[in-house]
């Protein structure tokens, strides 16, 4: 008790506060808060357009759905909008006429210089009453107008641009027939044909839009609200509760990148660690001489930034040039297998410093009276490791194993500056379905990928969720450390 | 067993551990002997290239001349000094409370430092990404933190459970009778830390100093994803990319000077390295 009253005294807390505050809050707001930020996310459909969206894009889409409304609803400019579509109809058809006439003329391959009047002054007419028809229809149709400033359209924009381009070609014809009459050496019946066969088919096309958008004009309006509400929809954060972790757990590259993260522990662990102990049990024995200056090169992987390793790496097992790719027969750009196979190697060729490192310490304390022993017993070498070494590094071994397992788990580096977690291919998992993606994506990687890559990348919230199940996973990963720690006593 | 067969089987376990040794030790050699040959543009297929086509820094003289690299250069410099004196100023006072002061919560901090830095990177690479989020959340309110300014920051913050237990194990072997007798001097708190316990933690500066240079200069992956041009985000989106395979001399010799530094520090530090490994495996 006297101890702890003059501590107190002499180590007051709040000078103790102000010591770990700094520390503490640059900790909790760069890496805890993020976290927990994350947990919102996660629950949220948070991707690359709405995580910091553009108000006054937001507010075009609800003006234009408050338009699209009224030009649905009120009897005014329903009127208006028949009108105009039985303009259009009757319009459309003198065209067609028109064209239908000239064409006719044009097949007998006639001297152009002879085309008759009527068929030259019909298309002129015809095409000189679509000359105010695209602002018409955009007049009519203009939210902006009716007091609803947008930039979206409630016409479909392509049925808008076919008219500008179908009128533009129209007049281009009544211009070339007029110069047929001047100079009929310069125009060509094949250059007509080819005009003509173009406005035909973008007339066709365009007929039959507006017929089936004056048919079902209540149907399409709606369906554009529907499709204004999505996209604003989509501009919004909004809180959907667990439907990205329902989508996780129906998503075929999360099995996949479990299935392919647990097979990664189970192949590298065992290799890292049999690597290890094995270079510390040949390299501890006295039959080696210059053991020390071999142990530092050893010590290499270990020493070498990880930038440094990735990059000889990567060049020694680029397929077809790659020295070692070439030696081994490796190619990690088309074959799955091949790719995971190196991600074994660089594992394990990463790790086995620590390993060794851990089992040479533990091997120091073996008494070499012990091992000299065992070799007048005339114990055969296996026996000596199984039944003398073994037994005494197993607890550091098991410990420095667990931390090692953590790595694998986790492992997203090699993966990634390696081949990308490719090849990229078709990825089935039974009773789920099949997709296409990274066949040697890990857990860590298809966060990544959702968050920062370029093509599938900006997934915010279903990134989130990704990272929220990874956690638990690490966590139950570290519950299990501590009770095979605590249970070895290490 | 007689001593003839002895030496002969010694001989022989020599000549295997070195050929191991060294094919083990070869992505480093092959990396060197790459940045070092006179045609930069090729793969290094076999050693005898070197003679075939000499060695030359060309190499070398290219990535100094390289603009990208000087502005990455003094980018990173410039980060890693500021990470250094963040983690010198905030860390070393809160592992000297986390070793000397009782305060409420302390254990529950001090074990959860110790599993965010024994768990593994993967923790650290989720922070990473919500941050990243984070970052892009507040850009819609008009604040831009992915900035060469903030980023030492982050780094400082990464640094914190593994550094706070680092230097609280370094003041546990300083005896507390140290700081105790200045108390019974009279002294106030203000003189204790400037004369009392700056002095003494001379080890635990150096300490904080290499890891923290090393951590900011090595870092690449934050650096990566936020854009910010230092060496590792050179190396980590160009020699990573298609562009490090088809120069691969230019970009091996710009991850020889990038690392560089990190091995001698690497080595410097070796026995504090030892020595936090040892923390991390008793905990």
């Amino acid at each position: 008790m006297a101890g702890k009253s003059k501590s107190s005294i002499l180590f007051p807390t709040r000078i103790a506060l102000l010591l770990v505050l700094p520390s503490l809050i640059l900790y909790l707001f760069f890496n805890t808060w993020p976290m927990v930020f994350s947990i919102g996310v996660a629950l949220t459909n948070a991707n690359r357009y709405n995580i910091s969206p553009d108000p006054a894009k937001i507010k075009g889409y609800e003006n234009a759905i408050a338009c699209a409304k009224i030009l649905k609803e009120t009897p005014e400019y329903r009127d208006k909008a028949s009108t105009l579509f039985d303009k259009l109809r009757i319009y459309f058809f003198n065209l067609s006429h028109a064209l239908y006439k000239l064409n006719e003329i044009i097949n007998q391959s006639i001297d152009v210089s002879k085309i008759p009047r009527d068929i030259r002054d019909e298309l002129a007419y015809s095409t000189s009453q679509l000359y105010g028809l695209p602002s018409e229809v955009r007049r009519v149709f203009n939210c902006t107008e009716l007091n609803y400033t947008t930039k979206e359209e409630i016409i479909p924009v392509v049925l808008l641009d076919k008219l500008d381009s179908l009128l533009s070609l129209s007049g281009t014809i009544k211009d070339r027939l007029q110069y047929a009459q001047l100079f009929p050496e310069e125009v060509s019946i094949s250059e007509l044909r080819n005009l003509t066969s173009k406005a035909n088919t973008i007339l066709s096309e365009i007929e039959s839009g507006f017929s089936k958008l004056a048919v079902r004009y209540d149907e399409y309006v709606s369906e554009t609200i529907e499709r204004f509400q999505k996209e604003r929809d989509e501009l919004e954060l909004r809180f959907i509760g667990a439907e990205n972790f329902a989508k996780l757990f129906n998503d075929v590259r999360f099995y996949n990148a479990l299935y392919k993260t647990l097979l990664f522990v189970a192949t590298s662990v065992p290799l890292k660690v049999a690597l290890g102990v094995l270079l510390a049990v040949f390299y501890s024995s006295n039959l080696v001489l210059g053991r020390k200056a071999i142990r530092a090169l050893l010590l290499v992987p270990w020493a070498m930034p990880f930038l440094l390793s990735a990059l000889s790496w990567r060049i020694l097992f680029r397929p077809q040039d790659g020295p070692v790719a070439a030696i081994l027969g490796l190619d990690m750009y088309t074959n799955e297998w091949h790719a995971f196979l190196v991600y074994n190697l660089f594992e394990a060729w990463l790790a086995y410093p620590f390993i060794m490192t851990v089992t040479q310490g533990a091997l120091r304390g073996i008494p070499k009276d012990v091992i000299e022993a065992s070799y007048i017993d005339g114990a055969s070498v296996f026996y000596r490791f199984r039944r003398i070494i073994l037994p005494l590094v197993a607890k550091p071994l098991m410990v420095a194993t667990i931390l090692t397992t953590g790595a694998s788990l986790q492992v997203f580096l090699i993966p990634i500056v390696l081949n990308g977690a490719g090849p990229t291919g078709a990825i089935c998992i039974p009773f789920i379905g099949c997709t296409s993606g990274p066949l040697n994506e890990m857990l860590l990687i298809l966060g990544y990928n959702k968050v920062a890559s370029g093509t599938e990348g900006g997934e915010y919230g279903y990134a989130a969720a990704i990272y929220l199940v990874i956690v638990l996973i690490i966590l139950a990963y570290v519950a299990v450390w501590f009770k095979i720690s605590r249970k070895t006593g290490g | 067993m007689n001593s003839s067969s002895l030496t002969i089987l010694k001989l022989f376990a020599t000549i295997t551990g070195v050929i191991i040794a060294v094919a083990l030790a070869y992505p480093l050699v092959f990396i060197i002997a790459q940045s070092i040959i006179g045609k930069g543009t090729i793969i290094l297929r076999s050693l005898d290239q070197l003679i075939q086509y000499g060695i030359s820094i060309e190499s070398f003289i290219k990535v100094v001349n390289n603009e990208g690299f000087q502005t990455c250069l003094l980018n990173t410099l410039l980060v890693a000094v500021i990470t250094t004196i963040l983690a010198i100023f905030i860390i070393i006072p809160s592992g000297y409370a986390f070793s000397r002061f009782e305060f409420l919560g302390k254990n529950t901090l001090l074990y959860y430092y110790l599993i965010v830095s024994q768990a593994g990177g993967g923790l650290g690479i989720i922070a990473v990404l919500a941050l990243y989020i984070f970052f892009y959340r507040m850009a819609a309110y008009g604040v831009n933190l992915m900035q060469v300014y903030v980023l030492p920051f982050v780094y400082a913050s990464g640094m914190v459970p593994f550094q706070t237990w680092l230097v609280k194990s370094y003041f546990d072997q300083l005896p507390r009778s140290l700081d105790e007798a200045a108390f019974i001097d009279g002294a106030n708190w203000f003189e204790i830390i400037f004369r009392v316990i700056f002095p003494a933690s001379k080890a635990a500066f150096i300490l904080v100093l290499l890891f923290g240079f090393m951590g900011a200069w090595g870092e690449f992956f934050i650096a990566g994803i936020f854009g910010i041009k230092t060496l590792g985000w050179f190396l980590f989106t160009q020699a990573m990319g298609q562009a490090g395979l088809q120069n691969p001399g230019f970009y091996a010799a710009a991850s020889i000077m990038y690392a560089t530094p990190i091995i001698i520090l690497f080595i410097v530090s070796q026995k504090y390295i030892g020595e936090a490994y040892r923390l991390g495996l008793k905990g």
